[in-house]
């Protein structure tokens, strides 16, 4: 994307290649939820594995989460301040999973992913795969996106922007990953106990 | 990892210039190689961007999107027939302070230079074939951004795919 800001790597001592698409979530935690009809899975497995997607992200960026908030029946995306993960019945050229976020300003504001199933089978935990997609590794480099991210040139990073058949490997962040969304939401120094004096 | 699995990676291997180029601008994807992709297109020209407007759409499923109508003016027809300038649209944009992103699209500026692989949707317009996998933008030296694919590469690629 033309707003993607490359990371500098010249001053650090790990390469890095994550990408920030410029805007980020203002507030520390912000509800989504899931349609999770769909024509490959029944809906609890979806739901579980569509959040285990989510909660990848969650150890590794404390200043921000993205919080579960139940299912929904809603079938079409915009920006309605309601951040949606829904699977649709058609197919997207080659993507397995789009997300679109709305931003203002700096500000992200509005957040919805679309699993394309009409072209891709879909599976949830992590064997049984066959010619198909992992949820829980698609929504992980999805939900990357919704955090601000753009992409990585890593190959072993959750957001490289392309995955193999049966792929389990976006579940687990690369250090790239977490550099990526720690430099967007810096983690926050404790705070000492009240009444702690701090000397010099 | 099962050995329907390895062909991919073994692709990128032997033709990582394809392969980055693949992976530049999508989503999260399957890539598809450059040739099957022209051969899906209806058109590929290579051109410049003259300027850039955003709009409101409702695409075929019912969702409320900005859409950015990009003006390309042709350089190049690699394959069909195209007039000196085409409207192409391309999901995402921004109208007043709100801007929309879209994570397998391309955003455009004036003066962006790209290989266009194009077809017409059910309203007639021209949409990028693959979505931002028919989007490869270039540098000054006529090389795919972040990949070392060349523009001569691509004409080989697509006039295999015919």
């Amino acid at each position: 994307m033309a707003g993607t800001l490359a990371a500098v790597t010249m001053f650090s001592s790990a390469p890095i290649a994550y990408t920030l698409t410029g805007p980020t979530w203002s507030q520390p935690q912000t509800p989504y939820y899931i349609n999770a009809a769909n024509l490959d899975l029944p809906g609890f497995s979806t739901e579980t594995a569509v959040r285990a997607g989510a909660d990848t992200w969650q150890q590794q960026s404390a200043a921000f989460r993205f919080v579960y908030t139940g299912l929904s029946t809603q079938t079409t995306t915009t920006n309605d301040g309601i951040n949606l993960v829904l699977f649709r019945n058609a197919s997207s050229g080659s993507a397995i999973a789009t997300t679109y976020w709305w931003s203002i300003g700096s500000r992200i504001v509005d957040a919805d992913m679309v699993f394309w199933d009409g072209a891709f089978q879909f599976f949830a935990g992590s064997s049984g795969c066959s010619g198909g997609f992992y949820i829980e590794d698609i929504a992980a480099h999805e939900f990357g996106h919704a955090l601000g991210l753009g992409h990585s040139s890593f190959t072993s990073a959750t957001m490289y922007p392309s995955v193999s058949a049966c792929n389990t490997g976006n579940r687990t962040l690369d250090a790239d990953d977490i550099a990526g969304v720690r430099a967007l939401y810096p983690l926050q120094p404790l705070a000492p106990p009240a009444g702690l004096r701090i000397i010099p | 990892m099962p050995q329907a699995n390895r062909v991919p990676i073994v692709v990128y291997l032997c033709c990582g210039l394809l392969a980055s180029a693949l992976a530049a601008s999508a989503g999260q994807t399957t890539p598809v190689p450059l040739a099957e992709r022209a051969r899906g297109a209806e058109l590929v020209v290579v051109g410049r961007v003259a300027g850039v407007r955003s709009v409101w759409q409702v695409n075929e499923f019912g969702d409320r999107l900005i859409v950015s109508i990009v003006r390309v003016a042709v350089n190049e027809t690699l394959k069909g027939q195209a007039s000196p300038t085409l409207d192409v649209e391309v999901e995402g944009g921004t109208i007043g302070e709100l801007s929309l992103h879209v994570s397998d699209q391309t955003s455009f500026s004036p003066g962006d230079r790209a290989v266009f692989y194009l077809k017409r949707n059910a309203r007639g317009a021209l949409v990028p074939h693959l979505r931002g996998q028919g989007l490869l933008k270039l540098d000054a030296s006529d090389r795919v951004l972040g990949s070392g694919l060349t523009l001569g590469e691509i004409r080989r690629q697509v006039a295999a795919g015919n």
